[in-house]
């Protein structure tokens, strides 16, 4: 028994010893490999992007009749959806970061609620075009309409599928401040599908 | 240093909320033209990098890991610029 240092007064030699490592100014947040898939990601998504906007210069007139009639409200809405959830990404990379795992938890689970959201309203607006008889095949403004904001919706669908499963991780107890890669390779890439919504709700919806 | 002077994530999202407004008026005001989609893809550029610095925290890694995105930003918004020029004229 050591008499010299009751119990809460002895210093925490492994801490001393073992001092937590400074963060590596260099190091991508999350798993590398992420960052690979999140620069092609972008790189496809860019393309994308331009074939709409060259296509929109030999089609003016079509493109700015065929804009008017989106629901630019629901598409601004979906935007502010997307970046309060993404804020609620940072906030769960923060909790574990301190080693709050439960709050953690509590903030990934409202990123995907909010993901919900966005899904919910943008399948109203699907659902809308379709009545309307709208397809891929009414013109060339449609096509990219539809198949652009379909494409950005899967990616919606799958980080909400990721943000889930790092959510249960959390809640379980598998990551703590000082292994947490998981939680900041979700929380990366669900701002990669905010700021790819962040150029596609302006250029399609906005833009003449 | 830099850290401290960066605004906290929830004043970053209150300027992407401001923005993200913005570009609703405008585009319910019906408003177009070149300056128009200027003032619109400086604020793509703004909240781009805005969401890449403060959420993926792009600022704390190295100039070239985040200069891919703030590249993909300028030229995905440059050559927008470029196609609507084009379509204008």
């Amino acid at each position: 028994m050591n008499v010299l240092w009751p119990v809460q007064l002895q210093p925490d030699v492994n801490a001393i010893a073992t001092p937590p490592a400074p963060r590596r100014v260099r190091d991508l947040p999350g798993d590398f490999a992420i960052w690979i898939f999140i620069y092609a990601e972008l790189l496809v998504f860019g393309v994308f992007f331009l074939a709409y906007a060259f296509a929109r210069a030999g089609n003016v007139e079509l493109f700015n009749e065929h804009q008017q009639f989106l629901d630019r409200t629901t598409g601004a809405v979906n935007t502010l959806v997307l970046i309060t959830s993404s804020l609620f990404a940072v906030r769960a990379v923060e909790a574990i970061r301190r080693g709050a795992a439960a709050s953690c938890s509590r903030w990934l689970a409202m990123a995907v609620m909010s993901g919900g959201v966005f899904v919910v309203l943008k399948l109203i607006e699907f659902a809308d075009k379709q009545e309307q008889g709208i397809t891929l095949s009414t013109n060339t403004f449609y096509m990219f309409y539809l198949s652009l904001t379909f494409f950005h919706f899967m990616h919606v669908l799958m980080g909400m599928v990721i943000l889930s499963a790092v959510a249960v991780k959390a809640y379980r107890g598998a990551y703590s401040a000082s292994r947490h890669t998981g939680v900041e390779t979700g929380a990366s890439y669900w701002h990669m599908v905010d700021l790819v919504w962040i150029v596609l709700f302006p250029l399609v919806y906005v833009m003449h | 240093m830099r850290a401290k002077t960066f605004p906290n994530a929830f004043v970053v999202w209150l300027i992407l909320v401001l923005l993200t407004v913005a570009t609703w008026v405008i585009g319910e005001a019906g408003l177009g033209g070149p300056l128009v989609v200027a003032v619109l893809l400086l604020s793509i550029t703004l909240k781009g990098q805005l969401v890449a610095d403060a959420f993926m925290g792009m600022r704390d890694v190295s100039s070239s890991w985040r200069w891919v995105v703030s590249g993909w930003l300028l030229i995905v918004t440059g050559l927008i610029g470029l196609a609507y020029w084009t379509g204008v004229h």
